[in-house]
């Protein structure tokens, strides 16, 4: 069996496309739009973990 | 009244039931529903504002719901109860004349509405329903499903949510709440059929004063719990305590945007928000919610939730599929950063003439309905070929003018991956009117392609009035 750099792509086999090609760098992109964004994620975290606490008396009949 | 000795002890296999007759509902009120008739009359009513002028009752029904509620309770009490129901139909055309012993039954041509069961309990008569919504409330209500039932051979489908009253015995209103929520997961998204007894053991009791039947009630850490065995792990949202900027409706309306069913518990009761609308009448600002409240009946519009009965809404439980990881305000937050930089990178400015739209869906569902949406045939390429998480979230960037005149009026959105790392938040794929860009899952590269002309905007990723 031919080692895999050695082999061939017969004619019946297509590589199908992504669309279009991949770019050779990281997206170019303003970060300042980020800048806050770990402090709300902190926040939601936060408020997630109260309902943990209050949620364990509240009956609901 | 029902004589529960002969409630199905004959040969007769059906009755049909003329509801154009006067004392029609009266008939079937009385039979059913002599001393807890509230929900009855409410899910009766829904049928009649349909339309129906024809009730099919199935006789000797072997409900899974009411035979599971039977093994475990109602074949331990002293009084005796039958252990099948009764499953009444409904059609909007009146039946024809060939109901003869000579002709096999047909009704599939009579316009299928939906169907109520009818438990033998007179405290606690109204079983599972999936029935239509209500004309008016058609494009408002997300959680709709399909099921398909057979009678007498014939296959009748039905399109709606489900429902169910409690009995209150084995089910309070929060297990009833559960049991909405896991058969709309069940016919929507395949997770396994969870019966009453299922939702009953599925809360733990370790920790809890008091004894599960007749059940006294459950806390929220029960009801999460609950969820959680049932194989849908619920987030869980006090009202006291919220992060910054979210608000009760827009942490509900992400999750019912995608059909996810979220629960709601104020002054001790629990009941499932199933859709919603935005008011005409002032702003856009006022949302109109409608739930399923199984002390009431299905599809209840609750005009403003300030001054609901149930006023103050204190918690939200959202069970979920288990591997939506990311909430629904999360997975806003990155994309709302993402869309800024996009639309930056564009020529763009992301400011108050958007409001942002949030859907948790499938990315298949997503794929598959960008043709209908109008994609440009060359950026629709590229997203269906990009590899996605089996669970996204899709954050729209939606022009308020345009929306507010019902026009499709999405211009930009962000595809977040439901399962990404809590640390390192990036999308999937974004698009603007100008581009769109993939990004490799495994790399911090990606595929762009730009827009022939600027896109017009699109319809929503999933349709709602929201």
């Amino acid at each position: 069996m031919a080692k895999p750099e050695e082999r061939t792509t017969p004619t019946f086999v297509r590589d199908l496309g992504s669309g279009t090609e991949l770019s050779s760098e990281p997206l170019d992109l303003d970060t300042s739009t980020f800048r806050n964004l770990a402090e709300q994620v902190r926040e939601i975290e936060a408020a997630r973990a109260a309902a943990v606490v209050s949620g364990r008396d509240y009956v609901i009949r | 009244m029902v004589d529960h000795k002969l409630w199905s002890l004959d040969d007769e296999p059906a009755q049909v039931i003329d509801l154009r007759e006067e004392g029609a509902l009266d008939y079937l009120l009385d039979y059913y529903a002599p001393t807890n008739p509230a929900v009855m009359i409410t899910v009766l009513g829904q049928a009649y504002r349909a339309g129906a002028q024809t009730a099919v009752v199935e006789f000797r029904y072997i409900d899974a719901d009411y035979r599971d509620e039977h093994s475990a309770f109602y074949s331990t009490t002293f009084r005796r109860y039958p252990s099948v129901a009764h499953r009444i139909h409904f059609f909007r055309e009146p039946a024809t004349d060939q109901l003869d012993d000579e002709t096999p039954l047909k009704f599939a041509t009579l316009g299928y509405l939906g169907y109520m069961v009818a438990r033998p309990v007179p405290g606690a008569p109204v079983g599972r329903v999936m029935m239509v919504p209500p004309d008016q409330h058609v494009a408002a209500v997300t959680c709709l499903s399909e099921e398909t039932v057979n009678l007498f051979g014939e296959e009748l489908t039905v399109r709606a949510t489900p429902f169910m009253a409690q009995d209150a015995q084995l089910l309070r209103c929060a297990h009833a709440a559960l049991w909405v929520v896991a058969r709309q997961h069940h016919h929507r998204w395949g997770t396994p059929k969870m019966l009453p007894r299922a939702i009953a053991d599925a809360v733990p009791m370790e920790a809890a004063a008091g004894r599960t039947l007749p059940s006294p009630g459950l806390t929220v850490t029960q009801m999460s719990a609950a969820a959680s065995r049932l194989g849908l792990p619920p987030l869980v949202y006090d009202m006291r305590v919220l992060p910054r900027g979210e608000s009760l409706q827009s942490i509900a309306c992400r999750y019912l945007n995608g059909g996810l069913p979220v629960i709601v518990a104020g002054q001790g009761h629990a009941w499932v928000l199933v859709g919603y609308k935005r008011s005409h009448e002032e702003d856009d600002s006022r949302i109109v919610f409608l739930r399923q409240d199984d002390e009431v009946g299905p599809y209840q519009e609750v005009p403003n939730f300030n001054f609901d009965t149930y006023s103050p809404w204190e918690f939200l439980i959202v069970p979920l599929p288990a591997k939506l990881y990311v909430p629904g305000e999360e997975a806003e937050a990155v994309a709302e950063r993402w869309l800024a930089a996009a639309f930056a990178r564009d020529g763009m400015i992301l400011d108050e003439r958007y409001a942002l739209r949030t859907t948790a869906m499938l990315s298949n569902d997503f794929k598959a309905g960008l043709e209908e949406r109008n994609f440009p045939v060359n950026q629709a390429a590229i997203l269906r070929r990009a590899s996605m998480s089996r669970w996204i979230w899709v954050v729209e960037a939606v022009d308020r003018d345009l929306r507010q005149q019902e026009l499709p009026a999405v211009v930009g959105e962000v595809i977040v991956d439901a399962t990404d790392h809590a640390r390192d938040r990036r999308p999937l794929a974004s698009r603007t009117p100008h581009s769109v860009t993939v990004f490799t899952p495994d790399t911090r590269r990606q595929r762009t392609a730009p827009s022939v002309t600027p896109t017009e905007p699109l319809p929503f990723a999933r349709e709602g009035l929201g």
